[in-house]
């Protein structure tokens, strides 16, 4: 998975790109780390390049949840395939995470 | 089953890279249809991960070995390890774990997006999980 980070204004974005699963989890976790390490408190990943979702990608997606909470930041994900989309509504995580269609929308929200 | 396709991996994570390539490979022959072929595609990577995952490591010699092949109805997947394997009547198979778990959702993930599914013994004592989907093709339909 390549995963390319930028700013706009205060936020980090993360644009990943590939199959978010077992053999990129920890690139991403890492990648994620990096960020907060910065003092990074708002953070957005546009998963518009990610074509493959599993239950590893997802925990994985979880645990930076957890850790950019820990952290009192917020993080959004934008531009999500249908079929990834649909992977969160199964697992019921649409619930728990803040997805927007967009990066502009996500980023209005903050 | 008659066999149609059959790989054997090492357990390595480079083996779950290019089986999700094959599993890729196979959706797309298994059906035109783009949901159903996401589906196979993330079930057959789920069992592979929980293979890889949860398999005897202690042997350097253990594999992990995937067939596939065309059914009357549509398409089956089995994936074989050596690995102790669970007890599939213990799980609630309609709840997905609570929001802050980062694991707990593969099988239920495997039994909400294929036609069937089965764990059981195989030869050697190994663990076999076989997976169907209901494709609704012939073999003459797939190009």
């Amino acid at each position: 998975m390549h995963i390319q980070k930028r700013m706009a204004g205060d936020v980090t974005i993360l644009s990943l790109d590939g199959r978010l699963d077992l053999t990129s989890a920890s690139t991403l976790k890492e990648a994620s780390k990096d960020v907060l390490s910065n003092n990074a408190k708002k953070m957005v990943l546009n998963l518009d390049r990610v074509d493959f979702i599993n239950s590893s990608g997802l925990g994985a997606l979880v645990s930076i949840l957890k850790e950019v909470r820990n952290s009192q930041g917020t993080m959004k994900l934008t531009n999500l395939a249908p079929y990834v989309k649909e992977i969160f509504d199964i697992t019921q995580l649409s619930n728990i995470f803040d997805i927007f269609p967009d990066e502009n929308q996500a980023l209005s929200s903050f | 089953m008659k066999e149609f396709i059959r790989i054997i991996f090492p357990v390595s994570l480079d083996s779950v890279r290019v089986a999700d390539d094959i599993f890729e490979v196979l959706a797309n022959n298994a059906t035109r249809d783009k949901q159903l072929r996401y589906n196979i595609r993330t079930v057959l990577s789920e069992v592979f991960s929980n293979a890889f995952l949860y398999g005897d490591k202690n042997n350097c010699d253990v594999e992990i070995e995937v067939r596939t092949c065309f059914t009357e109805n549509g398409f089956m997947a089995s994936i074989i390890n050596d690995g102790a394997g669970f007890a599939d009547n213990k799980i609630k198979w309609d709840e997905f774990p609570a929001t802050e778990q980062e694991s707990g959702r593969g099988l239920k993930l495997i039994k909400r997006l294929c036609d069937r599914v089965e764990f059981k013994r195989a030869d050697n004592n190994k663990f076999e999980v076989q997976v169907e989907f209901n494709t609704n093709i012939t073999r003459q339909q797939i190009k």
